[in-house]
């Protein structure tokens, strides 16, 4: 009976992810297919590395991950997204922003989508200018990414274009404009109120 | 010597202290009971009376943009119509200090004066919980009153009178009402819950929603008379159904065990039900009080005629 | 009944919190009401923000543990073992069986105080006070034994990295038994009384009605997700640490109104008694933790999904290869179901707002965790009266 379960949730999750990469065919050069690591396999173990990044990932059961990983264009969310809701694939978990730093100068938002245990993650890299900080909103696709989406942007700067409330959401009203706690220059306590009714 | 009864009576018994105190008593007692039905310790016998000394103690905030003198003077109305129903009820088993034909009609709308002013004072704050629960209890005090009036008029037609005393005297004598017409006891039961605004009839101050409902801008010595206003308002209503419903009060004995077994009903009843929506009670009210009361009337009124 | 302030038309707002006694925690709404109707809902969040996001990526893997255990006073216990099954898994560490079993011991005891605890807050907002009380002074049982287990009775602190710090001896056993057999017995009152007193459900049948496609929408997580017939549940979905040796019957109810939110969370506790009890029986052998945990862990990023009582916890957590992580981020199943009472509040009457906004068991304090704190200075912002109008307009009328 235990064993029966965690197979049928791992061939589950192996199958919502073929249908995700069967989905996702158009854009089959962006996937990240995450490759086995000689090293470990070596020793016996059986880990998965993606080659891009040496981003390690889980495994649910031996062979398969149960996770997908797409890089993509901020012009191909949209259809990505669209692509997968057509086909009732899964739900959005949440919208994660990382920022890269300023080496990097890039902000990498990630789409968490999962259908069981499989979860796709759609990678976008935007810019960390204001001008470049931009990502198309995906609430006309999915209603309930709205939350999401204010937190991405009052915590990391990032305009999304045309979504429904543009708020904030979690930082108070007399936070300072321009000010992003969540990009690596942020030092925790550093900001200072100002006056609300003057902004 | 006539007018120091009469002062007497206004001030000291059956009028003033007195009916306070026994307000202030029953409260505690109704707390007691409802605490010890719900697995708590409830407070000590001098609690509510500490609280309105306390109350009376502090400072009164006049909210802005409040009239002032309505906002002062809406509790002393409120609390001086209740004491003024005290006079014509049969207060701790004796006779009414006052007394003439009709006076229960007027007792009844004594009481509602209570009401009728929290809810002003909750239109006068402009607050919004305020007003949200002055709205709610002028919606019950329409919902309960008629059904409330109707059942304490049972009694009346039985008694062949509109007058208190002639009623308990009527009561006194024969077998009790509650037998003859239960139905009209169960409709002026569940109209004291619901005019004293206790569950499951809270929903004017329900503060889960509206804080504190009409009183919420009230602080200090107002809220303190408001709240001396209910506790006489409390016994009143009670010694009225007891002396209408269950066989008269004769003896203060009979007053204070009759009474307090009525209120230990009230509170089983409180600690046992949901608060209602204002909507769910006016319903219930019209749709089954009323109808019922009227029942009971049509009986009423064919023994009477057979 | 229309209770209008101002001859301008300007709209009857009634606010809840962030100070009300609806509420136990810090959050604002604010309700437009039309007489008794509510007209429009929105929502302010925040109040309680920590700056726990930020603050992980200044602190090392270790230290994250206790902060992360912190989002939540409720849920204290989900939120350590997310982080700890994901930084695991980064790290390459193999947990003891016995250590999972552990965790999903308390994860579970926490599910019931948690379910227990919410039943009494939502018989509160109803009105119903002597439900409330019966149903904490029996919540205290599993109090006790969480107290008896962990030695607190809020954060368990029962995790470390690549393992549980304690073992569960014969007496404790026998303490939990006992208090089972007792809940046991309680909840089958509760779930009677919740499904056959007459005036509790005039106040939770039909009201609130969540439908599946709605539910699926919104992206609604957890027991609200199932009383609405959301076959959705990573206990069962993705098991993670000993559910799979342990599996859980998924509880699925298909009305989507209150009622269903209270009969998925009473029964969820039959299910969560009997998982405790048969880990107790067959507790497996071995060591509590891993022989080591490194101090610092190779540049990866994993994903960590957990059922907490209130749905599904997310974690993602990225490590740069030092001893700190580079991006700890959390999303708890209070977020995802706020958009839910917001969208359902409108058309219902303004008194069952507190029990549709407790429908939902939210929690502010996992949903705002934070990501920095502000130093403030001078006045804080208000919104006036015509922003907080236009906010209310812009929002509805962008909303689809």
């Amino acid at each position: 009976m235990p064993q029966q379960s965690k197979s049928t949730a791992q061939a589950q999750a192996e199958t919502a992810l073929l249908a995700a990469e069967a989905l996702l065919q158009p854009w089959a050069s962006h996937i990240n297919k995450p490759q086995p690591d000689d090293k470990t396999l070596a020793r016996g173990e059986n880990p998965l590395v993606f080659p891009y990044s040496r981003r390690r990932i889980k495994l649910t059961g031996h062979g398969r991950p149960d996770v997908l990983d797409i890089s993509l264009q901020p012009a191909e969310l949209l259809e990505v997204v669209q692509t997968l809701m057509d086909a009732n694939w899964g739900y959005l978990i949440t919208i994660t922003g990382v920022d890269l730093g300023p080496e990097a100068g890039e902000i990498e938002v990630l789409y968490h989508l999962a259908q069981g245990a499989a979860v796709v993650t759609l990678s976008v890299k935007v810019g960390r200018e204001t001008e470049t900080a931009v990502i198309p909103s995906i609430c006309s696709i999915i209603p309930s990414a709205s939350f999401f989406e204010r937190e991405l942007s009052e915590m990391l700067g990032i305009t999304v274009q045309n979504t429904p409330n543009s708020d904030r959401l979690f930082l108070p009203d007399d936070w300072p404009a321009d000010v992003y706690p969540l990009r690596k220059e942020f030092v925790a306590g550093s900001a200072t109120a100002v006056d609300a009714q003057n902004t | 010597m006539d007018s120091v009864v009469n002062v007497a009576a206004l001030l000291v018994f059956p009028g003033g202290l007195f009916v306070i105190a026994a307000g202030l008593f029953y409260e505690w007692i109704d707390r007691k009971i409802i605490a010890r039905l719900q697995n708590r310790l409830g407070p000590r016998w001098f609690q509510p009376f500490a609280d309105t000394v306390k109350l009376l103690a502090k400072e009164e905030i006049v909210p802005e943009r409040v009239n002032p003198i309505l906002f002062v003077a809406l509790p002393l109305t409120a609390l001086a119509g209740a004491l003024t129903a005290a006079l014509y009820v049969p207060m701790a088993g004796l006779k009414p200090a006052f007394s003439f034909p009709g006076d229960l009609i007027v007792t009844v709308y004594m009481l509602s004066l209570l009401t009728l002013c929290t809810g002003l004072a909750g239109a006068t704050t402009r607050d919004r919980f305020s007003l949200v629960g002055a709205t709610r209890t002028l919606t019950q005090l329409f919902a309960y009153e008629a059904p409330f009036l109707l059942a304490l008029l049972g009694p009346a037609i039985a008694a062949g009178s509109w007058q208190i005393s002639e009623i308990t005297a009527y009561t006194e004598t024969h077998v009790w009402i509650l037998v003859t017409q239960p139905i009209g006891f169960i409709v002026a039961l569940i109209g004291l819950m619901g005019k004293l605004e206790l569950p499951p009839f809270d929903s004017p101050e329900a503060e889960t929603e509206i804080v504190a409902g009409a009183l919420t801008e009230y602080s200090g010595r107002g809220l303190a008379i408001f709240h001396l206003g209910k506790g006489v308002e409390l016994v009143i209503g009670l010694t009225l159904i007891t002396s209408f419903y269950l066989g008269g009060l004769s003896n203060p004995l009979a007053f204070v065990l009759k009474t307090v077994g009525l209120l230990v009903v009230l509170a089983a009843l409180q600690s046992l039900m949901t608060r209602l929506r204002i909507d769910q009670t006016v319903g219930l009210w019209w749709r089954y009080g009323a109808l019922l009361v009227l029942v009971q009337w049509l009986i009423l009124f064919v023994i009477q005629i057979v | 009944m229309t209770a209008v302030i101002s001859p301008k038309k300007e709209k009857f707002i009634i606010p809840i919190g962030p100070q009300h006694p609806a509420l136990k925690e810090p959050g604002h709404f604010e309700f437009a009401v039309d007489g008794e109707i509510v007209t429009e809902a929105t929502v302010r969040l925040g109040y309680v923000h920590r700056g726990i996001e930020k603050g992980a990526e200044a602190r090392n893997w270790t230290q994250n543990l206790y902060l992360v255990e912190r989002i939540c006073g409720i849920c204290s216990h989900i939120h350590a073992l997310t982080y700890a099954l994901g930084v695991e898994v980064l790290a390459e560490v193999e947990v003891p069986p016995r250590a999972q079993a552990i965790r999903v011991l308390v994860a579970e005891l926490e599910r019931i105080h948690s379910h227990l605890l919410w039943f009494g807050v939502a018989a509160h907002e109803a009105g119903f006070d002597t439900l409330f009380m019966y149903s904490w002074r029996d919540r205290e049982t599993i109090m006790d034994i969480l107290e008896a287990l962990t030695g607190n009775r809020v954060n368990y602190s029962a995790n470390v990295l690549g393992g549980v710090k304690f073992d569960i001896s014969d007496e404790q056993r026998k303490v939990i038994l006992d208090g089972l057999d007792f809940l046991e017995k309680r909840t089958h009152h509760y779930l009677d009384v919740a499904t056959s007193d007459g005036m509790f459900l005039q106040r939770t049948r039909g009201i609130g009605i969540t439908r599946l496609q709605d539910a699926q929408r919104l992206g609604i997580v957890g027991p609200t997700a199932r009383a609405s017939g959301v076959m959705r549940d990573v206990r069962v979905d993705a098991p993670y640490a000993a559910y799979d040796m342990f599996p859980i019957n998924i509880v699925v109810e298909t009305a989507g109104d209150l009622e269903a939110r209270f009969v998925v969370r009473l029964k969820e506790l039959f299910e969560s008694f009997r998982l405790v009890r048969e880990i107790l029986d067959n507790l497996p052998p071995g060591d509590l933790q891993a022989k080591r945990f490194p101090r610092r862990i190779k540049p990866g990023e994993v994903i960590s999904r957990v059922e907490a009582p209130r749905g599904e916890v997310f974690y993602y957590i990225r490590s740069n290869g030092s001893d700190m992580p580079e991006r700890v981020k959390v999303r708890t199943p209070t977020l995802c179901n706020m958009a839910s009472v917001l969208s359902l509040a409108v058309g219902h009457h303004l008194a069952d707002m507190p029990m549709l906004l407790v429908g939902i068991d939210p929690c502010f304090s996992c949903n705002d965790r934070g990501v920095s704190i502000c130093s403030s200075q001078g006045e804080h912002g208000r919104w006036t009266w015509e922003r907080l109008r236009q906010f209310g307009i812009d929002y509805y009328a962008n909303k689809v």
